[in-house]
């Protein structure tokens, strides 16, 4: 009895019960190993799906809404579509994250949302005042058919009614539809970008000089990382959707004045002028083209859809195409930086070069990563698109042609299926979130944590993984797993 | 089985930490999972199509293949959520079906996220549907329960505890001790196999009170199983529960051995907690979680030397709070389902030393500078029996005492 151990202690430590001393017990299901069917192992042939690397489509669209100024997202559906939402962002980030909600009961789910949008957001302006409210539906008020735009006619009537006219120059509207079944995170993001652009963003007629850049999922460090890199260059810029400083915040002292609102975010009056922008960039093509594309076709600002700058060839690109935009030279730091993450590779290129990696996570994250790790010299072997993906599957093809390698392609599968090929073929490496932790203990390769969602290591938010000095980062990670893992001691140091 | 598009299966996997020890194997000689959380998520994954045209022959479908999947697995429960019970598929004809067909138990359960308040709704549904799937169950297979040979007078349930960071590990040995046999927790790293035996035992303990006591009442109406409400947290309250438990079943032999577990536990952990009683005396704190916690906490509170300032609970009902008034002082502030704001008013107000509360809440309070502690799921549990009482000290000390909070307010 797994008791029994803990009970021997005569007396307990300071330290009490320590894992250590719980050693709790496992006991098999089975008193052996059945494998899975093998007609049932591709996630093309099943109805099930198990353990999927995509999360609902309202997330995404929360999580763009978290990188702007003072705002709130009011989630249109039940109270679990808020409180889960607002768990993965506490434990990615180990930061606040308020998100109201419309909280849904059996009322709601017979007449509709109307009354639960239309109290809610009156109480959300007069207590909070938040500069922008981003309405985010769910499945249920997607599928009850809430008519929102009337809703929230209503509720600035009401307002205005109640608290005179001045309350409708307080806040400003976004509506975005996500209704999880009709895709994933990825596509809510995708879906806020192009909804908040529609809705704010204007042409004045006088254009600027203005790059801007939306990011898709990328974290606080890397967000950084990007700044920086334009700041060498020199160029005025605007990062849209911006959580470096909304979702990585100091602890300053206090008190905090209430309601706690994080200092930074993009600015509402960033997204109005938007429209007299030079360029603007998706840095994710599946989590941001939308926007980009939209304010190309409305107001004609050339739009980019470019992949993740992670690596050398990603982060050229990008470069090169902001020089040819802006007309200004890449500098001499910036190829300094270049320089060092070639000097990185140039060092390590015995440890890296025909290591055979498996990929997990988002598209953009995914099909950036693949050419990185090519570009190591790296061998891809499985790679799972947690979210189907026709422009990662195209990048990811494209890579491989360029490096001439042949991995297996799960384009929207689950995990259940790249899991059962790491198992019967292992790879040395595996670049992954979080939830690939147990398959790399289980098949003992050591699992390098990139994408979303990482919530089981420190500092990760911090540290960049784009750029050139994020790519050199990533490297050192990348060799130190596999240091660490595959090489002795004294084959280490010369 | 999460009946549901991606997301509703997605955030339940693996995120509280209710432990189990029962595992799959991964490979050959490779038992799943370093952690004991639940190590895959199943979920129909419902697209646009499903929602238009019905998602119920989808479900089968995918039930029986998680079945070929998991030939070890003992039975099924399937979770409506929102959007599959908006557009009326009918699950309990899917379990019903599935059942049927590979000869294992499987639980529909109606749990669409806009049926009740909170989750304490969910926790309600489930405990009355369950009885009643159970009891139907049972009637149909008969050998799952005891037999009469089997049975022995002292055999009880525990109603309500979830293992939650194994909090049974220093809680079963107590009941164990005293002479009782455990034939189920419901549900705390629980078999269905255990499940069907609920109505065979002689006594049902009930700890947490809100979420599970609906299913220990349901079975002394059927069943005429009486309840022993108890608090397994903290050194007054678990001696408590030992000596009710002993009294209801009025040996005197039971009673003698209880008193002997209280004095060897109390031995036992009484020189670790007068250090950290020392240390935590006169601090003050508040305490936001699940309604039974906090009316059981006040008094671990005060066992610290601690003083409550604040109580709030987000799916307390009246009875709660009633017990939540006749335990704290006057004047102390107490909030029901409080909102951020609401949450924040209250740290001006009330100016905590330490706010016991869950992952959402504890990152906002910790910029208030008030230090936080993860009621939820623990930072590093158990704390509930005797012996998990200096975790939570320890815990309690650790956020309380750590360096950051006087460098954060020294002037820069």
């Amino acid at each position: 009895m797994i008791n029994q151990i803990i009970n021997q202690v005569s007396e307990v430590p300071l330290e009490g019960i320590t894992y250590k001393k719980l050693r709790p017990g496992k006991k098999p299901l089975t008193p052996e190993y059945i494998p899975p069917p093998p007609e049932l192992v591709p996630a093309a042939k099943r109805a099930v799906c198990i353990d999927p690397s995509r999360t609902c489509m309202p997330f995404g669209a929360m999580w763009a809404t978290l990188g702007v100024h003072r705002a709130i997202p009011f989630v249109q559906g039940a109270q679990g579509c808020t409180t889960y939402v607002r768990y993965t962002f506490s434990r990615v980030f180990r930061e606040p994250a308020s998100i109201a909600s419309a909280s849904f009961h059996e009322d709601a789910a017979v007449f509709g949302g109307r009354k639960n949008l239309v109290r809610g957001i009156r109480n959300l302006v007069c207590r909070y005042k938040p500069e922008l409210i981003a309405i985010v539906t769910t499945c249920s008020s997607e599928v009850i058919g809430d008519d929102i735009q009337s809703f929230l006619a209503e509720a600035l009537e009401m307002m205005e009614e109640e608290f005179g006219p001045e309350v409708l120059d307080l806040t400003r509207f976004v509506v975005v539809h996500t209704p999880s079944f009709a895709g994933s995170h990825v596509e809510g993001y995708n879906r806020a970008a192009k909804e908040f652009l529609k809705a704010l963003s204007r042409r004045s007629g006088q254009p600027s000089e203005d790059l801007y850049f939306i990011p898709g999922f990328l974290m606080p460090g890397d967000l950084r990382e990007l700044k920086h890199l334009l700041e060498l260059m020199g160029v005025s810029f605007h990062v849209l959707f911006d959580i470096s400083d909304t979702l990585d915040c100091p602890l300053v002292g206090m008190p905090n004045r209430i309601p706690y609102y994080p200092p930074g975010g993009t600015r509402v009056e960033e997204f109005v002028r938007a429209g007299d922008a030079r360029a603007i960039f998706a840095l994710s093509p599946d989590a941001g083209a939308a926007g980009a594309k939209w304010l190309s076709r409305r107001y004609q600002v050339p739009a980019f859809v470019l992949p993740m700058p992670l690596g050398v060839g990603n982060t050229d690109r990008l470069l090169k195409t902001v020089s040819e935009i802006s007309g200004r030279p890449i500098p001499e730091a910036v190829r300094w930086e270049r320089g060092i993450l070639l000097d990185a590779m140039a060092d390590t290129l015995h440890y890296t070069m025909m290591k055979r990696v498996a990929l997990a996570g988002d598209p953009d994250f995914v099909a950036a990563a693949t050419r990185f790790v090519c570009e190591l010299g790296m061998i891809p072997t499985y790679i799972l698109v947690g979210t189907k993906s026709a422009s990662a599957a195209e990048e990811i093809w494209k890579t491989c042609e360029e490096y001439n390698c042949q991995p297996v392609l799960m384009n929207g599968s689950d995990q259940f299926e790249w899991e059962y090929a790491l198992k019967q073929d292992p790879p040395d490496l595996i670049l992954g979130h979080s939830r690939c932790v147990n398959i790399s203990r289980e098949i003992r390769v050591p699992l390098v944590r990139f994408g979303f969602p990482v919530y089981d290591r420190i500092g990760y938010q911090r540290e960049p993984i784009v750029g050139y000095r994020g790519g050199e980062r990533f490297l050192a990670r990348i060799v130190n797993a596999i240091l660490d893992h595959h090489y002795p001691d004294d084959r280490t140091h010369q | 089985m999460i009946h549901a598009p991606v997301g509703c299966g997605y955030y339940t996997w693996g995120t509280r930490r209710h432990l189990g020890d029962v595992y799959n194997w991964a490979a050959p000689g490779v038992l799943e999972n370093e952690a004991h959380h639940r190590r895959h998520c199943y979920t129909t994954a419902m697209t646009e199509q499903d929602i238009i045209f019905g998602g119920a022959e989808k479900l089968k479908r995918a039930l029986l293949e998680a079945f070929r999947i998991n030939p070890g697995a003992q039975g099924a429960i399937i979770y409506n959520t929102c959007s599959t019970a908006l557009i009326g598929d009918d699950i309990e004809q899917v379990a019903r079906e599935v059942s049927a067909e590979v000869g294992k138990p499987v639980f529909a359960c109606a749990s669409p996220g806009f049926c009740g308040v909170s989750q304490s709704k969910g926790h309600h549904e489930f405990n009355t549907q369950f009885y009643r799937w159970l009891l139907d169950y049972r009637k149909k297979h008969p050998e799952l329960g005891l037999k009469e040979e089997e049975k022995t007078p002292y055999d009880v349930n525990i109603i309500g505890d979830y293992n939650i960071d194994w909090d049974l590990v220093p809680v079963i040995p107590l009941f164990e001790k005293l002479g009782l046999r455990i034939i189920c927790v419901f549900t705390g790293n629980a078999r269905i196999r255990d499940l069907f035996r609920l109505p065979d035992a002689k006594l049902n303990i009930v700890h947490c009170q809100r979420s599970a006591t609906y299913i220990a009442e349901l079975l002394r109406e059927g069943y005429e199983i009486p309840l022993v409400r108890v608090s397994l947290f903290g050194m007054a309250q678990t001696a408590k529960a030992l000596r009710d438990v002993a009294a209801w079943f009025g040996e005197k032999e039971m009673m003698r051995r209880a008193e002997e577990i209280i004095e060897e536990e109390t031995a036992a952990v009484e020189p670790a907690l007068s250090w950290y009683r020392e240390r935590l005396s006169g601090k003050r704190v508040a305490i936001y979680v699940g309604a039974p916690r906090v009316w059981h906490w006040v008094k671990v509170m005060e066992e610290l030397g601690m003083e409550v300032v604040a109580c709030m609970t987000t799916f307390g009902h009246r009875e709660d709070y009633e017990k939540i008034v006749q335990r704290v002082k006057p004047g102390t502030l107490i909030i029901d389902n409080p909102n951020e704001f609401e949450i924040e008013e209250m740290i001006e107000t009330c100016r905590p030393d330490l706010f016991l509360t869950g992952l959402k809440e504890k990152y906002l309070i910790r910029k208030f500078g008030v230090p936080t502690l993860n009621s939820h799921s623990y930072e590093a549990g158990p704390y509930a029996g005797f012996r998990g009482m200096v975790n939570f000290a320890r815990d309690i000390y650790q956020a309380v005492c750590a360096p950051v909070w006087s460098l954060a307010r020294t002037e820069f």
